[in-house]
């Protein structure tokens, strides 16, 4: 088991970039999840549900 | 291979409507999955893989640079292929799904290339250098955020549909760039660190954290574009 107590190196950089990436993708979360139940709240106020679902794109 | 499909049933499912069902059954799948595996990829990274003779314990950077990396590409070559098969077939949900990998995409080449300068620092002294490797891969950065820009500049969807399918196409020349430039051009960068013809040249429980963090960062993007997806149905179709 290593300790990682910096006596191999600078752990500034590993440790910034291990936050930076998990912090990035915990945001991209949030953001997405969060935009999904906002405009489902806000569509089922103000319209109903029409367009029937196909295959492909009408000429 | 197209009638298999649809005697399998699985064709129903190129619909919109359908696949938002099935999209929202395979989230939570995914999602447990991309944390079952980031849990020992981080035990891995972190404790379990030897110290590098050289750089010390910074080679670390490695386990988060090199899966963003691959998933940068690999994410962009499914991007690309989901708009051609809209473009062909004129399908709806293909366009749809390009369009909910592009944010993703773009966010794991940002990734690998603030992680790869935050390695470049103390292995090469620099932040960063236009060396081929890095240079591709910023292109590819600015060919996710032309996709995503071009998409919202156009307000009619299916025309913006097939203006990022051209774009997205003539981008996945980009991609052998990326992977072959340490190979094609003397570069600052080292050689691939999994290669088809020369084997493994790395430490196996280095190989297995890389390997695991790949499968962790694989099952967060299917159930984040997942997510993504569900919405973008909820604006078109519903």
């Amino acid at each position: 088991m290593n300790l990682l107590n910096g006596a191999n190196g600078d752990l500034w950089y590993l440790w910034v970039a291990f936050d930076i990436t998990f912090v990035v993708l915990a945001v991209e979360i949030a953001i997405t999840v969060n935009a999904g139940r906002k405009y489902r709240r806000r569509e089922r106020l103000i319209q109903p549900r029409t367009r029937t679902s196909t295959l492909t794109e009408r000429p | 291979m197209i009638s298999t499909f649809a005697q399998a049933g699985w064709l129903r499912y190129a619909s919109p409507k359908p696949f938002y069902r099935l999209a929202g059954r395979m989230i939570p799948g995914f999602a447990i999955a991309a944390i079952l595996f980031v849990m020992p990829g981080i035990q891995i990274a972190l404790f379990v893989a030897p110290t590098d003779a050289v750089q010390g314990d910074v080679y670390r950077i490695m386990f988060v640079h090199v899966p963003a990396a691959w998933m940068s590409m690999l994410l962009y070559v499914v991007m690309a292929a989901y708009a051609g098969l809209g473009l062909v077939l004129n399908a709806r949900l293909s366009a749809m799904m390009a369009r909910a990998i592009a944010p993703t995409g773009a966010l794991f080449t940002a990734l690998a290339l603030i992680t790869g300068a935050l390695w470049g620092r103390p292995a090469w002294g620099a932040w960063w250098v236009w060396d081929a490797r890095l240079t591709s891969e910023l292109i590819l950065l600015f060919l996710y955020l032309g996709f995503i820009s071009l998409h919202g500049a156009i307000d009619d969807t299916r025309r913006a549909d097939r203006a990022c399918t051209v774009l997205a196409l003539a981008g996945v020349v980009n991609i052998p760039v990326i992977y072959f430039s340490v190979q094609w051009w003397y570069t600052l960068h080292q050689g691939a660190s999994l290669s088809f013809g020369s084997g493994v040249s790395m430490d196996t429980s280095m190989l297995a954290g890389i390997l695991v963090m790949t499968l962790a960062f694989w099952c967060y993007a299917i159930a984040i574009v997942l997510v993504r997806v569900r919405r973008i149905i909820d604006e078109r179709e519903f």
